[in-house]
């Protein structure tokens, strides 16, 4: 299973991995929250979200290299908007000309400011994620009152996400290997066949998967061991927090 | 189409939490009394099928080396229901954001919005009527091509909105409609050919599959298509209400609405439909926001309306 490297991170053992998953809940939402609202023309204010970052990446111990390449993912989608405002901004002095195209200070700034956020928001997400097992991630939405069908459908997702995954990944490579040029229009028109096999498979399965927890006793709930507690360390680390960016908003803001 | 935290502003992000979230809540208590625990399993292990079929990339015959994959939206809707696909997707957009970093924290409640709410009811609510109003493999297959491009079309433009309001829009909330609704349109169209591909041979192999999906009656029909009607006017209110009360964004957009002679290709071509509407600039927001919305939604409330009658008028006969 080479799928792992999604989840790979979190079985470490940190002050960060520690916390309870509800504190780190609140502070990456809350931290998200504050990066999104700082306006476009304050933009060094997003110096004071660095700090908090730089510290739980240190403590949690995550290998840096690894962080900034699948921070530096970008979706094609936020590519586009970040490539299109210099163009289309049409404040402050122009700057550059490029054939037709002119490039304003305004539409630069308003770049520079999305990438910057987009950074933030998006390492603070992998810290979350990277330091917290996803069955502890699962109890921690349940405290905060997520429907309980809907964590049980997460969890399940998740226990079967490789194993699909996997055998998606085989009837690729099947077809691959059938065919003379791998991605031409015959992967179009074996793709029907692909998903609905894949359909097929999936929903054989879960009638096994439903049988097999049937055996052993399944009543409808899902039962955990070991249940969340609220440690003296979690207190000061959202009390941390807290002061923080208490102090961020009456000298900064 | 995953939004970034980076691209949305507060004052949007949190009315679309309460939306999805209201939303979740709601759909989650609906499938828990329709359903049986057999069916938790098998809505866990779809979303995982999702995600799987997500990864299967396909060539985008068009221009080589582009690859474009399978939503899956409305094959979930039409085989689950609406709410038991509702919160199939959910959790696959839960899952891409939380352990993928596919869409931000935040924004969890625009996505789920876009490419759950909309996509999933709105795909249902075609699907099923026009299924009802021509049965057979002819009806299906009009119904998922329909579902799939309007409800890819409808989450699109929806993600052009959130972004508009939120400030972050680097062309005019026109172009940027036009933009995504267009690219999406076309990406519909890719998925409805293969969602009804995918559905026939389902149905050839597994009928029982099929049939697994919790079927709404026809008042059920109408009470939704009432409230697809009450969330469009509710919609449609609230960005004519945001264009109204935020001379910044107007401004914003009367400035953005200025194209320069030769900016872009695309910049010319939509400069005379803009400047005509760049005279009125309150109006030109309120008639976006009107019409982008009630056309999505006016036409699942016709489809479904037909549907109705001709129910009705079966069971009389």
């Amino acid at each position: 299973m080479h799928h792992a490297y999604v989840d790979q991170l979190s079985g470490r053992s940190s002050p960060i991995h520690r916390l309870d998953p509800r504190t780190k809940i609140v502070c990456t939402l809350v931290f998200c929250g504050i990066v999104v609202s700082v306006p476009t023309d304050r933009l060094p204010l997003l110096g004071w979200c660095v700090p908090p970052l730089a510290v739980a990446l240190a403590l949690s111990r995550l290998p840096l290299v690894y962080f900034l390449r699948r921070c530096l993912l970008l979706s094609p989608f936020v590519a586009t908007v970040l490539l299109l405002f210099p163009f289309t901004q049409r404040s402050g002095p122009e700057l550059a000309q490029i054939g037709p195209l002119r490039v304003y200070s305004g539409g630069l700034l308003m770049s520079a400011g999305l990438a910057a956020r987009f950074l933030c928001t998006v390492l603070a997400a992998l810290i979350l994620a990277c330091t917290t097992p996803f069955a502890a991630l699962l109890r921690g939405l349940e405290k905060f009152r997520v429907p309980r069908l809907f964590i049980m459908v997460l969890s399940f997702l998740y226990r079967y996400l490789f194993v699909l995954v996997d055998e998606g990944d085989r009837m690729r490579r099947a077809r691959d290997s059938r065919s003379p040029r791998p991605g031409g229009v015959a992967a179009l028109r074996a793709a029907p066949g692909m998903v609905g096999m894949l359909f097929i498979r999936t929903y054989d399965r879960s009638e096994r998967v439903y049988s097999a927890m049937l055996a052993r006793g399944f009543d409808g709930t899902v039962r955990a061991l070991d249940e969340l507690r609220f440690h003296p360390a979690d207190a000061a680390a959202l009390a941390g927090f807290a002061a923080y960016f208490g102090i961020f908003f009456v000298i900064a803001w | 189409m995953h939004m970034p935290d980076a691209l949305l502003s507060p004052a949007v992000a949190v009315p679309a939490i309460a939306v999805s979230g209201g939303a979740l809540v709601f759909a989650c208590r609906r499938a828990a009394r329709e359903l049986d625990d057999r069916k938790v399993p098998l809505m866990g292990v779809l979303g995982a099928f999702v995600f799987a079929a997500q990864m299967i990339n396909l060539p985008l015959v068009v221009i080589p080396g582009v690859s474009w994959h399978l939503i899956g939206a409305v094959l979930m809707a039409s085989l689950l229901g609406p709410y038991s696909s509702f919160v199939v997707m959910a959790a696959v957009l839960v899952i891409q954001a939380l352990l993928l970093g596919d869409g931000g924290l935040l924004a969890l409640g625009c996505n789920v919005l876009n490419m759950g709410v909309i996509s999933c009811f709105l795909g249902y609510g075609i699907y099923s009527a026009i299924c009802s109003w021509a049965g057979g493999a002819r009806g299906r297959t009009i119904a998922a091509l329909a579902a799939a491009i309007v409800s890819s079309t409808a989450a699109a433009v929806a993600a052009a909105i959130e972004i508009h309001l939120s400030g972050k829009n680097p062309v005019s909330l026109f172009s940027a409609i036009w933009l995504m609704g267009g690219v999406h349109f076309l990406f519909g169209i890719g998925e409805g050919v293969l969602t009804v591909a995918v559905l026939n041979f389902i149905l050839k192999l597994r009928p029982v599959a099929v049939q697994g999906g919790a079927q709404m009656q026809p008042a059920a029909t109408r009470r939704f298509v009432l409230a697809g009607l009450a969330v469009s006017l509710l919609i449609g209110g609230m960005v004519s209400w945001w264009a109204s009360s935020s001379p910044d964004g107007l401004e914003h957009a009367a400035a953005v609405f200025e194209w320069p002679e030769r900016e872009s290709a695309f910049g010319g071509l939509m400069q005379p439909v803009e400047k005509a509407l760049a005279s009125v600039p309150f109006l030109a927001n309120v008639v976006i926001g009107l019409a982008t919305t009630a056309l999505a939604f006016g036409v699942s409330l016709m489809l479904s309306g037909l549907a109705v009658r001709r129910n009705a008028a079966s069971k009389a006969a």
